[in-house]
């Protein structure tokens, strides 16, 4: 059960949601940015390349150019293994936690999972970045000694940045499985 | 007719049967019992059969079959009751239209309820009560009327009616908004009859006249995505789905039939269990899986249980029962089409001990979605073991499940609670076990889930787990039995099964690390408790694979002790080394203690070289790596270990520099380079010196002071390379004795380089001084001149600056001083420049070696390896991948280890070192040099106190 619907980030790229419900409380979000532009790498590739056919012009040093074709190299394999990040995904599991993963454009994935007991609330925020200000999702953590009290803010979806409407929508999402866990202590209350 | 019955009860002849049907229960537990406690260790040492004949043993197989079929009748004959009529529910819409005919009884209680030709869709309360009327009228202009023939409910609530005259099935949403309340057509089919909903939460539909039932899944728009069509059924005409996958459908005047999930075999009824249908209608299945069919022709009801003959659930009261529908706390709901009105009978005595399956927990009202997860953490080391029972720890506040292991068969009750205890005392977890694994390679086996469940009862447990594998399959079915619910209605529960490593689990350890005493590491993290618990139960695990005990279990087997001779061996002898060590290591320390070598000029010297501080450093180490004190937790465990593998390393490292040291003579190339180093470096001095008497950079200087200071600077230096030559003969032979050093590490190597470095640079340093000192006075005094040009002066007692008035004598003396000052500053400002740029330079590259020594000292190398090689050893947490799932299975979720990151390794793994520095902030360095006060090399007492 995959839908996927497009939606825009804060500065305008196209992105898409894609949303998996595994079962009743086990649910993916996952938002896929734009793809690594070949147009935009040829032109970081060419204006490198450029400098350093200058530099070669002037110092007449071939070392020049092999350095170029190693900054080149060293900065894709870092660019895309440490900076490009194709895919933030959310997976909420009802009764066991939040877990919140980044996939590199090289195939590395960082993976951060937060217990629900830790979990206070999943809310929106708002945040002044750069001259607008955005909007983003974010994890409350509880703080252990205060129960009022919230230790840690977790932002989520912070290389995408999507727009409000894409945010409800997987506010809402996460909201709805939270809602069961809120459900549980009350009616083992009862019981 | 109850309170008849309830009388009976107490007659003498019904006490004298009760308790003879129970004594032979128990005769029987009690040989069976008695039987597989002997014969179970006897087959397995014995290769052969003994005595026991092939036909003894099918013999007694048979037996065991009629018996066991026997006990099923006497169980099912006590468990249900017979025409037991509770209440008669009236027709809702009346007798003005035709008699009812459709009837649903949804989870939660309600009733919904057609009647033949009236348009309307009841919910009733389980007593009757009309809770709402739903017209099937299609709203907007045309607002035709339809009939609805029988009705349903979907997973997502909605109510489905089968309409036979437009040949339509209909939908409506009673959640929806008011403005989007109506009814809409999803699908035309033939001539639609009986409907029900499977627990895949297809809606199924049988087409009376084409004599199919279509399966229709449906989306959330009520769209339809797929159409299966199960053909050559003799006028179907009541349908209702079977809890674990599959339906039930009858035929008119013919036979009721049994379609599994597969869609594929069906059984029939009458010749499975040999019983003559009349004209069957109305169809229903309980949760326990028994079949109830109305029967038209005969007036009757008759239920067909799993196991065991049919039994005549209604044999008299009915007229012409339809539709039938029951309900999970054990009632029958019969539409009696010629009485107009719904019959309620009570059919079970008591509500039964259910078996949730998750197929129906999904079926279930999204409302009404149950919040209690339970989570089963399975070894995935296990599941390919053969069945038996699953044994492990029960965590009831996260109502999860940790399995540690698979008993298999044959076992004797008694022996696997003896070795449970056992296992307790020594791992105080709480091991019980937990519920049944089966692995059936082929078909699901009849009589071995049968006896699984009753092993249930032998080995008390709440909930009762089962799990289920069918060949190769990787969807395993999962379901739980609660002997004891309280709240029939609330006990649906969800099921995750998550996989995990259990070598991995057993071996890994959170971060950042708890600490065992306190109260609150308990329910600060679930996932603690989970992996204490496989931690703790390691004893289980260690158990050798050639041990024939008499409980065979499967989990993680370790592989065994035989190959670590070698490490027993370093065991055994390193508890004398340490010994011998630590005794080395006292007599040392309190060597280095005594009252001899700390006396004043002695201590300052000490505490000035950074050689003594690096082996009083190294020193502590090697105390602690040989203590012979077991180390109590994981994090001093892995001190230990880091300070041992930085000794080592720095050994091995120091012994790799002397051996280049030592080979082809290079001590002697080093000291005969060193000499004319140092006599270069006096020179460029001297050269500089030159420089600065002369006008340096076309700079004009008070000429007088210049080559006062020029000269005093000269005749240092010529001091120095008169000490420098008179060592000389010696550097060579100092230098051989020094090297040695590096065997002790090169640490201790670099820190000697240092402190070299600092003597041989002595003449620079004092250079230093004596600027910064003579920058200083000038410094102060100018700004003290500069405060009584103000008329101002510095009040010591009140720690401020005051007015005060001055003599004449006295502005005037002041303010030539002042002239004198301000033209000589810059000549002694230049001086002070240039050397503590000298100074800098020799400190910056102490600085680095002391970071490299620093970098030797702290990183914690072992952890880093272990974080290389292992990194499942080292946990920030767990992640969970989602697995390929199917519907109607529970959940299944991979858990795997994520490894902490290098440099949260480095960060809670760092050894502390001691710094040599005083740890100035940049602007306060800035300002010490500025105003010319000294900058210290080591570490400043008065530093330590502020």
């Amino acid at each position: 059960m995959a839908e996927e619907r497009r939606f825009r980030s804060a500065c305008g790229a196209p992105i898409t949601l894609r949303r998996r419900q595994h079962s009743a409380s086990c649910r993916e979000l996952a938002v896929r940015g734009p793809r690594l532009q070949l147009r935009s790498l040829s032109a970081a590739t060419s204006a490198v390349w450029l400098a350093a056919y200058g530099l070669f012009a002037l110092s007449e040093n071939s070392m020049v150019l092999s350095a170029a074709i190693f900054i080149t190299l060293i900065g894709l394999i870092i660019y895309l293994h440490f900076v490009k990040i194709d895919q933030e995904s959310l997976l909420v599991i009802g009764s066991l936690g939040i877990q919140v993963t980044s996939s590199y454009a090289s195939g590395k994935e960082s993976t951060i999972f937060i217990e629900m007991g830790q979990v206070k609330d999943v809310v929106i925020n708002e945040a002044i970045h750069m001259q607008k200000v955005i909007y983003y999702l974010c994890i409350l953590l509880q703080d252990p000694e205060d129960p009022q009290g919230i230790s840690e803010v977790v932002p989520l979806f912070q290389s995408s940045k999507p727009r409000l409407d894409c945010l409800i929508e997987v506010y809402k999402s996460c909201q709805e499985i939270l809602e069961q866990r809120k459900t549980a202590p009350q009616s083992n209350k009862i019981k | 007719m109850r309170d008849k019955r309830f009388v009976m009860d107490y007659t003498v002849e019904t006490s004298q049967l009760k308790q003879k049907l129970l004594k032979t229960i128990y005769s029987l537990q009690l040989k069976s019992f008695t039987t597989l406690q002997s014969a179970s260790p006897l087959l397995h040492s014995q290769c052969g059969m003994g005595m026991v004949s092939q036909h003894q043993v099918h013999q007694l197989a048979d037996k065991a079959k009629s018996l066991c079929g026997d006990l099923d009748n006497i169980k099912n004959l006590l468990h249900y009751c017979q025409d037991d009529l509770v209440r008669q529910i009236p027709n809702p819409t009346g007798s003005c239209y035709g008699g009812v005919s459709g009837i649903h009884c949804s989870l939660d209680g309600s009733i919904y309820v057609t009647a033949e030709s009236a348009p309307w869709v009841h919910v009733l309360s389980s007593t009757g009560h009309t809770l709402q009327a739903l017209p099937c009228q299609q709203m907007g202009k045309g607002g035709s009327i339809f009939l609805p023939e029988d009705v349903t409910v979907t997973r997502m609530g909605m109510v489905a009616v089968a309409d036979m005259v437009n040949e339509a099935i209909w939908i409506f949403n009673p959640h929806a908004r008011l403005s989007k309340k109506e009814w809409i057509k999803i699908r035309k089919v033939g001539s639609p009859r009986g409907i029900g909903v499977d627990s895949m939460g297809k809606i199924l539909v049988a087409d009376y006249a084409q004599g199919q039932v279509h399966s229709l899944a449906l989306d959330h728009a009520c769209r339809t995505l797929s159409v299966q069509s199960v053909p050559n059924l003799q006028g179907p005409r009541y349908v209702s789905p079977v809890p674990r996958g599959g339906f039930v459908v009858s035929e008119e005047c013919g036979d009721v039939k049994v379609f599994v999930s597969s869609h594929k075999l069906p059984s029939s009824l009458s010749s499975k269990y040999g019983h003559q249908f009349g004209n069957p209608a109305g169809v229903c299945v309980d949760r326990d899986g028994s079949i109830l069919v109305a029967d038209e022709q005969r007036r009757t009801v008759h239920l067909f249980p799993e196991h065991g003959a049919p039994i005549c659930l209604v044999s008299t009261g009915l007229q012409r029962p339809a539709g039938m529908a029951c309900s999970s706390s054990g009632h029958l709901f019969v539409a009696d089409t010629l009485e107009n009105c719904v019959k309620v009978f009570k059919y079970c005595v008591r509500p039964p001990y259910r078996p949730t399956n998750i197929g129906a927990s999904l079926g279930i009202h999204p409302s009404r979605v149950t919040a209690m997860v339970l989570k089963v953490f399975f070894p995935s080391c296990c599941s390919s073991a053969e069945s038996g029972i699953l044994i492990g720890r029960w965590i009831s506040e996260q109502n999860s499940a940790v399995i540690l292991a698979v008993v298999h068969f044959p076992f004797i009750p008694v022996q696997v609670k003896q070795y449970l205890g056992e296992v307790q005392r020594v791992t105080k977890v709480n091991v019980s076990v937990l519920g049944s694994w089966s692995n059936s390679k082929q078909e699901k086996e009849e009589s071995l889930s049968e006896f699984l469940e009753d092993l249930g009862t032998i080995f008390c447990h709440e909930p009762w787990i089962q799990i289920s594998k069918e060949g190769d399959s990787k969807f395993w079915s999962c379901s739980t039995l609660q002997k004891h619910s309280k709240n029939p209605q609330e006990e649906e529960e969800e099921i995750i099964l998550v996989y995990y490593d259990q070598r991995k689990v057993m071996l890994s350890h959170l971060h950042p690390p708890l600490d065992t005493s306190g109260h609150g590491a308990e329910d600060s993290s679930k996932l603690w408790a989970i992996f204490d618990t496989v931690a703790r139960s390691q004893v289980l695990f260690m158990t050798d694979r050639y041990d024939e005990g008499p409980i065979k279990l499967t989990h993680w087997q370790s592989d065994g002790v035989e190959a670590s001779i070698i490490v027993e061996l370093l065991k055994q002898a390193s508890v004398p080394a340490c010994m011998l060590l630590t005794l080395l290591l006292s007599l040392l320390s309190g060597l280095c203690t005594s009252r001899v070598l700390n006396f004043w000029p002695l201590s300052f010297l000490w505490s000035k070289l950074s050689t003594c501080e690096q082996l009083g450093h190294r020193l502590q180490h090697l105390q602690v790596v040989s203590s012979n004190k077991k180390a109590q937790n994981q994090s001093q465990l892995m001190r230990k270990a880091n300070i041992f593998v930085s000794l080592l390393i720095d050994v091995a490292l120091g012994i790799l520099l002397m051996s280049w040291l030592y080979r082809k003579n290079r001590i002697g190339h080093l000291a005969d380079t060193l000499i004319p180093v140092a006599d270069h470096v006096a020179e460029e001095l001297q050269d500089l010196l030159q420089w600065l008497m002369g006008a340096p950079a076309g700079l004009k200087m008070n000429r007088a002071l210049d080559q006062v200071l020029g000269r005093f600077f000269l005749y240092h230096i010529h001091l120095w390379i008169s000490y420098i030559h008179l060592l000389s003969p010696f550097i060579e032979m100092i230098l051989w004795y020094v090297g040695l050093s590096a065997c002790l590490g090169l640490t201790v190597a670099l820190c000697l380089l240092s402190d070299i470095i600092a003597l041989l640079t002595f003449h620079i340093y004092c250079f230093y001084v004596y600027g910064a000192r003579l920058y200083c006075l000038k410094i102060y005094g100018l700004s003290s001149l500069w405060r009584l040009f103000r008329g101002k002066k510095w009040n010591v007692l009140r720690q401020r600056v005051d007015s005060c008035s001055y003599d004449l004598d006295q502005l005037f003396i002041g303010t030539l001083l002042f002239t004198i000052l301000l033209f000589l500053l810059p000549t002694t400002a230049l001086y002070y420049l240039v050397f503590t740029l000298l100074r800098l330079l020799v400190v910056i590259v102490q600085g680095l070696i002391h970071l490299l020594v620093d970098l030797i000292d702290s990183l914690p190398l072992y952890s880093l390896i272990l974080r290389l090689c292992r990194s499942y050893r080292l946990a920030a947490g767990v992640k969970f991948r989602v697995l390929e799932q199917q519907d109607g299975k529970p959940l299944r979720l991979l858990m795997q280890i994520n490894p902490l990151s290098y440099a949260g390794v480095v960060q809670t793994y760092r050894l502390p070192t001691y710094s040599c520095y005083p740890r100035d902030s940049w602007a306060s360095l800035c300002k010490k040099l500025f105003l010319g006060e000294l900058i210290y090399p080591w570490k400043h007492k008065g530093d330590k106190q502020n």
